[in-house]
């Protein structure tokens, strides 16, 4: 192993299995929490009766519409929350009434004994259905049931499409993904008159997960406080949670620790899935293949309330168009309420669902001017030093590299003689590292860096490490700087009592963001202290990495540490530097330059589709990313493989399907996820260059690792059925039907 | 409501004579509805037959091989025994993952009697007998006739599966078991196919049963007639289409009707030429 | 449901456990006896995070009622803590990047763990039939085939020697 990996120190830990998730731990007289939910998409509720419920022997807290707050609050700027519903049910699953009892039979036994009546109501259950004349009002705050619209062009469209030799288009739709996190929802919420509200939950934005909760309650947020234990897994299920705040309610109500833990099966239903979006595109070229335009209206499903979709939408309408150079771009893009389980974010956020579409577009383009795909995109794609028509400045790209990097490694060429059912498919994609929309307010990471008495260096952050392995790599950046092992740091996070304010881990910015603030907060730290040590030791001690050197006298760096806190009342040695990135916030139009980095990838992907049965095997795939420099080679190159495993049950196997509202497949079983013989070898590599705006160079990698894996697979299966699907996922059935519907030769 | 766990045979057909209980092999299957379910359940004795010897072993009998109800499907697999079925072994492979075929029992797979139940495909095709204890005594019977439909079977009352009978004919006869699955992971089979050709002195006649695709395991007999040792693709092409034409798929979460019933013709196919084109299994 | 007196064999020590037969193990160990490094992801078999292993074959405890292991020697991932080799599987995990969220991984652990003293009838295991029953939704399993084929099977011997 090379020097440069640095393993997270929490390794060890998992692998043997003394990592602590949510539901490990256990806080004295705590209650199980418990919640009815509605069973019909769209319904009045008309009664809700609790007096048998409350008869139930060891039954603490019944909780219903009628006695919790009602603020508006909400985790984005759409303030369409509640604690429990009160009049109308918007979805399966929707809270109405919420429990908390002794035992889980007494939970059990009086869940059972609610009565809720409903009179059902006709169902909203696409945006087109949504925007019907005369559709329901889902929330009075938007008549017209479209709580986001999205409107621009850049450049002239109209025109560019008129001058074209070559124009390719369609309607593609990407569909309800879930997040399949193997660790189910679960909190513990605990009521203090004191302390206010402390939660134990896994959420990787906690802080605003804390301002959200304090909201829902009418409460100053430092009276909540939220500890999050490590997450078994999110990708974007885990942000701000409904159960969090019904376990808090509940907690306030019985005056006791409540802990809801949800089973995979009320985890499916429940679940918040990938928005599906349904994607009109066309792109037009001249005869040589250089693209004028690029035209999309897209529809996206948020479903009853607002979680991240309007930001997914925002990516699928923008993001592509800093990718290629379109010249001219038009986007309208539509977020429709509807009595679906909300929808949210999950890693790729809207960009590889447009992506999808794209990179298909392409290919078919270049199917129409007999041209090579991966030339076609070469000589479309953008370059270092841009400022694309998006507003983005490419400060680094070695996206052309990656291109013609994958081309040699995946042996592009052999494309050319393959037999039918046997296919080769390429797809690029772009990404930021953390993006500037997130938070209007501001932007940026803090973090603190400390020396112990021990001589170890503790830093602080506000980010959350989920496994991606964002500690390692803060230790890496630590003990770069710092001139010491990085198994001198420890890394710490996950407290918004007690660590600095993060954003969170989203828009993959933990490394840049968080990296950048580790990197100057221990750049402070050792100035600082260089410049003690010399008024303590004297003008000729020189701070190193072991400790300080005075001559010939050495002085361990925990020996140091010792004489500073004994200097300083006690106290250790401590400095806090925030990094705010010089990024601008998307104008109305989204235009702007929202991320200090942006890493590129090229994949691709070789399939064989069985002649018979459609069901698709990838059987080789290859990924170059422009990544920045790499400083976690274990977590990077995981990250890619992770991310290319998820987009390969994506497009081959993935679908939650749902009939009037309800999750039908809600088992591990029947919503098929990859196994282990379901991903081939994947060959990832770097092409490292230094971003001048990320920690030593660094960029992003854990949403780019997925951006490109649907469009890189789909197009191997066009190129091995000839027909293109347009509809995800691409499982057997549906390439069977799409081949039954072939004229037969 | 009490838990039993007998460790001799006749102390579990004593308590099936005076009660009902829920029945234990391996459990898997029962388990999970119960966690499911509990009311379904309620006031039921638990018989938890799996540390009664007689009912775990496999043995070579005078006329066939005798598989003891709570054999489990790895036992089946690693079973030397059982390398003279291979078309089980195959099933018991790809029934769940390591640790589901670690615990599902044969006469699991048989008395929950689903359609989409592996095990159960290859022992209607090696015309296995089911075979039932009570206090009255023993009866055999042809597991065709044991399946009923969809979760129902023939079981009488205070009846308890002990074993199932693979007649001999079917042992060391060349055999394969296919199963359409959508992913590497565990996953239920939206169509199977068991081939088994017999082996007798007048030469090839063939068992084709399909699982998955019909309420139970079926078989076209007029279908499997047509079909010789040497027999030609079309033959085996008009074998397949006539299977989907007689299956009666359903449509749920997990396939099409449509694309189930196009499926058994492929399977059929796949698994005859499996069989017949292969080199011949001699002897045993 | 009556309630019943087991007594269990738990890493090497014989553990009196008194409650419903038909509660699964994975709550005994976790709930009980507090050993939550068996994890429970599905409650239905599928996910295979709750894999311990019933004398030396792995299984899903969330499914096994605890009855049925009575009788049976029981570990679980903390049982295998002091086990020399059981550690160079836990380095190679580390060092291949086998784990990220970690949720899945006890589980992943045991049944490797289990393939490593399974005969595999002198055969070359196949990691892919092995971890059938095992999701990881994080690493795509590149990372735990290597660390399990760098230290497992043969490999193992071979240190031993």
């Amino acid at each position: 192993m090379s020097s440069e990996v640095t393993m997270a120190s929490d390794f060890p830990a998992k692998i043997s299995g003394r990592t602590q998730y949510v539901d490990d731990l256990h806080l004295p007289g705590e209650l199980y929490g418990g919640i009815v939910r509605s069973p019909h998409p769209y319904a009045k509720i008309t009664r809700v009766d609790i007096r048998e419920a409350q008869q139930v022997a060891g039954v603490k807290a019944v909780i219903t519409g009628d006695n919790v707050p009602h603020h508006a609050y909400g985790p984005t700027v759409y303030k369409d929350w509640n604690i429990l519903a009160c009049e109308k049910v918007l979805f399966v699953g929707d809270e109405v009434v919420a429990i908390a009892a002794d035992s889980r039979d007494a939970l059990r036994q009086a869940l059972d004994k609610v009565v809720v009546e409903y009179e059902a109501l006709e169902p909203i259950l696409n945006p087109h259905a949504a925007l019907q004349p005369g559709a329901a009002v889902l929330h009075e705050a938007v008549p017209d049931n479209r709580p986001v619209k999205i409107e621009f062009e850049r450049g002239d469209v109209d025109k560019a499409f008129a001058q074209a030799y070559i124009v390719r288009s369609g309607r593609y739709t990407t569909n309800r993904i879930y997040h399949g996190h193997l660790e189910p929802i679960a909190v513990i919420a605990n009521w203090d008159e004191q302390d206010g509200l402390t939660l134990w939950a896994g959420s990787h934005i906690p802080y605003r997960a804390r301002e959200t909760y304090a909201a829902a309650f009418g409460l100053p947020e430092e009276k909540v406080r939220i500890n999050v234990p490590p997450i078994g897994g999110s990708f974007g299920a885990k942000y701000v949670l409904k159960v969090h705040v019904i376990a808090a309610a509940l907690s306030m109500r019985a005056g006791a620790p409540v802990r809801i833990a949800l089973d995979r099966y009320e985890d499916m239903l429940t679940a918040h899935p990938r928005v599906p979006l349904e994607i009109d595109i066309r792109i037009a070229a001249d005869k040589d293949g250089h693209f004028l335009g690029k035209d999309v209206v897209v529809y996206g499903d948020a479903g009853a309330r607002i979680y991240w979709s309007p930001n997914v939408l925002a990516s699928a309408c923008t993001r592509a168009d800093s990718l290629y150079q379109f010249h001219n771009v038009r986007a309208k893009g539509n977020l429709c309420y509807t009595n679906n389980s909300p929808t949210t974010c999950m890693r790729g956020f809207g960009n590889a669902e447009m992506l999808f579409a794209v990179e298909n577009v392409i290919d078919e383009i270049a199917e129409g001017l007999g041209m090579d795909p991966a030339q076609l995109r070469l000589q479309n794609i953008v370059h270092k030093g841009d400022t694309t028509i998006g507003g983005y400045h490419l400060d680094s790209c070695e996206l052309e590299a990656c291109i013609r990097q994958v081309i040699t490694l995946s042996g592009w060429a052999r494309r050319r003689d393959f037999k039918k059912y046997h296919g080769l498919g390429m797809a690029i994609g772009n990404h930021v590292s953390g993006y500037r929309g997130i938070d209007p307010r501001f932007d940026g990471s803090t973090a603190v860096a400390r020396l112990l008495a021990s001589g170890r260096v503790e830093i602080e952050t506000g980010e959350i490490d989920l496994g991606q392995g964002m500690s390692g790599t803060y230790a890496h950046i630590a003990a770069r700087v710092l001139g010491i092992d990085p198994s001198f740091i420890t890394v710490q996070s996950g407290d918004t009592g007690r660590y600095p304010f993060g954003i969170g881990t989203l828009a993959s910015r933990s490394t840049v963001m968080g990296g950048n603030a580790v990197k100057q907060a221990c750049e402070r730290l050792r100035n600082e202290l260089a410049n003690w040590v010399k008024q303590h030791y004297g003008p000729t001690a020189v701070l190193t990495g072991g400790g300080v050197e005075v001559g010939q006298e050495q002085h361990a760096l925990a020996e140091v540490a010792r004489d500073f806190i004994s200097c300083h009342g006690g106290d250790a040695f401590s400095v806090k530097e925030t990094y705010t990135p010089a990024t601008e916030l998307p104008d109305r139009t989204l235009y702007g330059n929202p991320s200090p980095s942006y890493p590129f990838a090229a994949h691709v992907a070789e399939v064989e589709v069985d002649p018979d049965t459609f069901r698709v095997k990838v059987i080789g795939y290859w990924a170059v990313h422009d990544a920045g420099m790499v400083l976690n080679r274990p977590a990077a190159t995981g990250q890619v493989v992770g991310g290319v495993a998820q987009g390969i049950g994506w497009v081959t196997m993935e679908d939650f399907k749902v009939s009037q509202g309800q999750v039908q497949n809600r088992s591990l079983l029947d919503y098929r996820m990859p196994g282990s013989s379901d991903v081939p070898p994947v060959t990832v590599e770097f092409l490292e260059t230094e971003d001048p705006n990320g920690p030593f160079g660094a960029k992003s990698v854990g949403e780019m690792a997925i951006d490109p894996v649907p469009g890189a697979i789909s197009n191997a299966i066009a190129h091995a059925l000839g027909v293109r699907g347009h509809d995800l996922p691409l499982a057997p059935e549906r390439l069977w039907r799409i081949m039954q519907e072939q004229p037969q030769v | 409501m009490a838990w039993y766990q007998p460790q001799e045979l006749t102390e579990a057909l004593d308590m099936m004579a005076t009660r009902e209980p829920v029945i234990v092999c391996g459990g898997t299957d029962v388990f999970v509805n119960w966690l499911r379910r509990k009311q379904q359940f309620q006031g039921r004795d638990w018989l938890d037959i799996h540390r009664i010897q007689s009912v775990r072993e496999i043995r070579r009998v005078e006329d066939g091989l005798l598989i003891g109800a709570a054999v489990n499907a790895a036992e089946i697999w690693q079973s030397p025994i059982c390398n003279a079925i291979p078309s089980l072994q195959e099933a018991a492979r790809v029934v769940g993952g390591w640790q589901i075929q670690n615990r599902a029992s044969i006469a699991g797979n048989v008395a929950n009697a689903s359609p989409a139940a592996d095990m159960m495909v290859p022992l209607f095709a090696l015309g296995a007998r089911v075979v039932l204890q009570s206090v009255q005594g023993e009866r055999r019977i042809r597991i065709e006739d044991f399946v009923l439909g969809p979760k129902q079977t023939s079981i009488l009352k205070h009846e308890l599966i002990t074993h199932i009978h693979i007649p001999e004919t079917g042992l060391f006869a060349p055999q394969t078991f296919l199963r359409l699955d959508q992913r590497g992971g565990t996953d239920i089979s939206l169509v199977s196919v068991a081939v088994v050709a017999k082996v007798d002195r007048q030469a090839s006649h063939v068992n084709i049963v399909v699982g998955a695709a019909s309420p139970k395991p079926f078989s076209v007999p007029m279908a499997e007639e047509m079909v010789h040792k040497d027999a030609a693709s079309d033959v085996m092409k008009r074998v397949a289409a006539l299977y989907a034409a007689h299956a009666a798929p359903i449509t749920d979460v997990r396939a099409s009707a449509d694309y189930r019933r196009a499926m058994v013709g492929v399977l059929v196919e796949r698994g005859l030429g499996k069989v017949l084109l292969a080199p011949q299994t001699t002897t045993g | 449901m009556q309630e019943q007196h087991i007594i269990l064999n738990l890493n090497g020590e014989e553990k009196m456990w008194v409650g419903d037969p038909t509660t699964p193990l994975a709550d005994v160990i976790r709930e009980h006896f507090q050993l939550t490094g068996t994890k429970v992801g599905c409650r239905t078999g599928e996910c295979g995070a709750c894999t311990i292993i019933l004398d030396g074959a792995p299984m899903n405890s969330c499914i096994l009622p605890v009855a049925m292991a009575e009788n049976s020697v029981i570990q679980t991932i903390e049982g295998l803590a002091d086990d020399r080799r059981f550690q160079w599987l836990v380095t190679a995990m580390a060092e291949e990047g086998g784990a990220q969220c970690g949720f899945c991984t006890p589980g992943i652990m045991m049944t490797l763990w289990a393939s490593s003293q399974a005969s595999h009838g002198g055969q070359h295991p196949d990691y892919h039939a092995i971890l059938k029953n095992n999701l990881c939704r994080c690493t795509g399993y590149q990372s735990i085939l290597a660390a399990a084929k760098r230290v497992l099977g043969r490999e193992v011997n071979a240190i031993e020697q």
